[in-house]
């Protein structure tokens, strides 16, 4: 039986895109997976991906503490 | 997935490198904590490697960070919505993939890639993958960059004495509480001192 993995699958889809455009490589920091299904996981960075599109990102700025 | 003391030791000799570079120099304790707009100019100067960092807003609770890595430059995504020493680490532990990784451990089918970790962690050891090891060594050389293994006798004793807490260790070195909790545990501080002792020039 094989099962629906839409989000996967669309994310899959994205990443052979930019795999055609350039990228070699791609890592996550993932935490809190112990109850997580990998379909939850690729609907992030699919979240993510969307988010991105949407111009909603920006430079992220560290704050100097010493 | 199985990790070889040889493949941790490999990743230290980097951070050994990053430790001593003069944008760095964490084994001091005025440059506690450590500066992570320093350690993208640092990794991007070792590493030749163009490096942007940008904060995603989306909404999620497993996804603190991802990397992409280019031919001729990396770009880091950070989710927006978590504690600023998430997002050191998260940011430290993609910068170190930059450092650490090889061939090997690429690849750009990251479906895959989600998907060998989510078994891993259901079934240790299921998965063969050079690249979901790579995830355990690049959080690890993050965490020995932002928290140098010099201190951690001394801070020990303090914790011992009642004169710090895990919450006041993780404010110095601006890391998340679970940081201090792991460096401190007993048997990660014997497997990591046992592989910084392979690295030749750590001191």
């Amino acid at each position: 039986m094989t099962t629906m993995t839409p989000q996967c699958d669309r994310l899959a889809d994205r990443f052979r895109e930019k795999a055609a455009g350039g990228l070699i490589d791609v890592k996550f920091y993932l935490r809190n997976t112990q109850e997580a299904a990998d379909e939850q996981i690729c609907h992030e960075v699919n979240r993510l991906y969307d988010a991105v599109g949407r111009g909603e990102f920006k430079k992220l700025g560290f704050k100097k503490q010493r | 997935m199985r990790i070889l003391y040889t493949e941790i030791a490999a990743a230290l000799e980097k951070v050994a490198t990053v430790k001593k570079h003069e944008l760095i120099l964490c084994r001091e304790p005025e440059q506690i904590p450590v500066d992570i707009n320093n350690l993208i100019a640092a990794v991007g100067e070792l590493t030749s490697t163009y490096i942007e960092v940008n904060e995603v807003d989306f909404e999620g609770e497993h996804v603190h960070g991802m990397l992409e890595r280019y031919e001729d430059r990396s770009q880091i995504w950070i989710k927006r919505d978590q504690l600023d020493d998430y997002k050191n680490l998260a940011t430290a532990k993609e910068l170190c993939h930059l450092l650490v990784d090889s061939a090997e451990h690429f690849s750009p089918r990251g479906a895959s890639t989600i998907k060998d970790m989510v078994k891993e962690l259901v079934m240790p050891d299921s998965v063969d993958g050079a690249n979901v090891a790579s995830e355990y060594i690049a959080e690890v050389a993050a965490i020995e960059i932002l928290y140098p293994i010099e201190f951690r006798e001394g801070d020990l004793a303090e914790l011992v004495d009642g004169s710090e807490t895990r919450k006041t260790l993780a404010l110095r070195y601006d890391v998340p509480e679970y940081v201090v909790s792991r460096v401190l545990n007993p048997t990660y501080h014997k497997q990591i001192s046992k592989a910084w002792k392979m690295v030749s020039g750590s001191n």
